[in-house]
């Protein structure tokens, strides 16, 4: 039976992404539910400065305050090592590094160019490798970026490559603005994977043109396994006011269980974390899955 | 409950047999609000600029509303078409119906007037529902050159919505093709809960092909399989298309995906990779579902537009016309669009 691995971002990319603060106490019992629901991997926190992301300031409280489920993987983004070394310190088993296809983007989102922040995550990588702590890389703008336009499959698939060969055990390839159709995506993917291994890839899709689904169809057709999502579809984008920004976890899991894959997730426990998300943060979901379930009349097999 | 893989959702994404959509159909409304609320000067310039844009199908068709009619899917208001006076185009305008559940409040008084008002565009087709026999009577005495016909692909659907069997139903239609033929008059056909239904759940791949080919033998020239309710998925839309172009060449076929669960660019593109080159959509994504209150239903032309450009695939439309077209409707209307692309557009 074909498997495909879901990574929860909501807590973390989602949440980033939302304009209002959410008490540390929501964003605990948001993870602690998304725990139960049968994800693997929830990407809970990043240890970045708060005067840049004041959303994530509580990290060393969310981590230290969510019950971690055995069968279950929290990794945190760790920009740096000062990140990497408060991460460990509040019991980080599993990190994250996010680095850019798009020079324009890597020097307006972290101040450096793409070769500078590879050396920063050199860092951290390698202080992880010492501690036996898994990495995660993310390529954002792998379809395409704000500043710059149009980003060669080549760019990245060398920076994927570089994240994997310094060590990630797996890179996902973030279509941040949400601008690529299957047609990109599928160029991305041939070009990539000639560098990284398919098991190794993952695709973070985000739906501010409605084509995240398809794109996911796409790289699952490519043989790509792996695939980021936000429970109710947190997060808008920060480009592109008022659009939405990831793919709704609800909606992919619909689609994947659809084509008879298995996730292990339970989706009406996921439409349960997202409704609880939702009305702390006082806003509708994005997840059409969960509202057509929260207004159908009629039965309909999931 | 999870369905069996289907190993065609899993072709190659580059054995893209698709270079060229065909057209893509696009509904200028389905709600009942957009036939009282909106002004005909509205509509005829909604209908102008679509046509502008370069779309090649235009269905101005109207879904009576719920209130009314829960059941009833598709039951459009008279509008009567005049031919074009000497003009070589093939552009036309059908409307026709006689149904007897359109109450007086369906007042649609204006269309012969949009009829007249509007700019008819060469290459353009402008299609509508004809229920029954009366009704193609009339829109064939006005001059309408198409008219489609409907069937479901669930006993029970079609029970509950015009109250007899998919069999009978499709005689009804018997009397129209006749009709039809006689006067030179081609019918597009629709199969109705093509990968599920509101009061059945999952429908049967083979019943949908059972009701296509009849349809097409009957002498549709194209027949649009919609997922009525949005439950599709491109697992349950490939192996439905397995089974219907089993019976109907995949040239005759449309798709209509509603995106009720989001899923309708996923299933049209699964769709277009079985060979399916004809794609219902709504311009904003117009049309709610009328099984369940406040969610979606049409899928945005605008985004489906975006995905097959993406894909390399011709349209001749001009995606940033179109979008011109969306946003003059939802002003009229005073709602937000529901093409994600439309939405993301104007803010970068």
């Amino acid at each position: 039976t074909l498997f495909v691995k879901i990574v929860e971002v909501g807590p973390r990319d989602g949440l980033q992404n939302e304009k209002e603060i959410v008490p540390t106490g929501v964003k605990i019992q948001l993870i602690d539910m998304l725990s139960g629901t049968g994800l693997s991997v929830i990407e809970v926190t990043s240890f970045v400065s708060s005067k840049w992301v004041p959303q994530m300031a509580d990290h060393t409280d969310v981590l230290r305050g969510i019950q971690k489920a055995s069968n279950v993987q929290y990794p945190v983004l760790t920009p740096n090592l000062q990140g990497f070394q408060d991460a460990v310190a509040a019991g980080a088993t599993e990190v994250a590094v996010f680095g850019s296809a798009s020079e324009t983007f890597s020097k307006k989102n972290i101040n450096c160019s793409v070769d500078e922040s590879m050396l920063r995550f050199e860092e951290v990588i390698n202080a992880a490798k010492k501690r036996q702590i898994p990495v995660r890389g993310y390529v954002s703008c792998a379809l395409g970026c704000p500043h710059e336009g149009h980003i060669e499959p080549s760019k990245v698939a060398e920076v994927a490559k570089r994240l994997y060969e310094m060590g990630c055990y797996e890179i996902s390839l973030g279509d941040t603005i949400g601008i690529g159709t299957p047609g990109s995506m599928l160029k991305m993917l041939q070009r990539v994977m000639k560098d990284v291994p398919i098991n190794a890839l993952a695709v973070h899709c985000h739906d501010t043109y409605g084509q995240a689904l398809p794109n996911i169809l796409t790289a699952l057709q490519m043989g790509v396994s792996v695939v980021d999502s936000a429970v109710a579809g947190l997060g808008g984008c920060p480009y592109a006011q008022g659009s939405s920004g990831n793919v709704s976890t609800e909606d992919v899991l619909y689609m994947l269980h659809g084509m008879g894959i298995e996730t292990g997730v339970n989706i009406a426990k996921v439409i349960e974390a997202g409704s609880f998300i939702c009305s702390a943060l006082s806003r509708k979901t994005n997840s059409k899955v969960a509202q057509a379930r929260s207004t159908a009349c009629c039965d309909e097999s999931l | 409950m999870m369905a069996q893989v289907h190993s065609s959702c899993f072709a190659s994404p580059d054995d893209n047999r698709v270079t060229r959509v065909s057209y893509v159909v696009t509904y200028i409304t389905n709600s009942f609000h957009f036939q009282t609320l909106v002004p005909t000067e509205a509509k005829i310039k909604l209908i102008n600029m679509l046509s502008d844009s370069g779309l090649s199908v235009i269905e101005a068709t109207s879904f009576v509303s719920p209130k009314w009619v829960p059941q009833v899917n598709i039951s459009p208001p008279p509008l009567l078409t005049h031919p074009a006076k000497g003009s070589t185009e093939t552009a036309w305008i059908l409307f026709v119906t006689a149904d007897r559940f359109l109450s007086s409040k369906c007042q649609m008084a204006d269309q012969v007037e949009v009829m007249k008002g509007i700019s008819r565009k060469p290459g353009v087709t402008y299609q509508v529902l004809t229920p029954n026999l009366q009704g193609f009577q009339a829109a064939v005495k006005a001059g309408a050159p198409e008219v489609a016909i409907f069937g479901a692909a669930s006993e029970l659907f079609s029970k509950k919505n015009i109250n007899c069997s998919v069999d009978e139903s499709l005689q009804r239609f018997d009397e129209v093709m006749k009709a039809a033929k006689e006067a030179g008059v081609p019918v597009r056909g629709y199969v109705s809960c093509v990968v599920g239904c509101p009061y059945e759940g999952k429908v049967a791949p083979e019943k949908v092909a059972h009701v296509a080919k009849r349809l097409y033998s009957m002498g549709c020239y194209e027949i649009s399989l919609g997922d009525t309710i949005g439950v599709g998925t491109p697992g349950s839309m490939a192996q439905m298309l397995e089974a219907v172009t089993k019976e109907v060449p995949v040239s005759a076929l449309a798709v209509h995906c509603h995106d009720t669960y989001g899923q309708a660019l996923a299933n049209i593109l699964v769709a277009l990779q079985m060979g399916i080159s004809v794609v219902d959509s709504s311009v904003a994504g117009l049309g709610g579902c009328p099984y369940a209150q406040g969610a979606s239903g049409n899928v945005s032309t605008e985004d489906v537009v975006y995905m097959l450009h993406g894909l390399g695939i011709e349209t001749g439309v001009d995606l940033s016309k179109l979008m011109d077209a969306g946003a003059f409707i939802c002003r009229t209307l005073n709602r937000k669009t529901s093409s994600k692309v439309a939405q993301a557009a104007c803010k970068l």
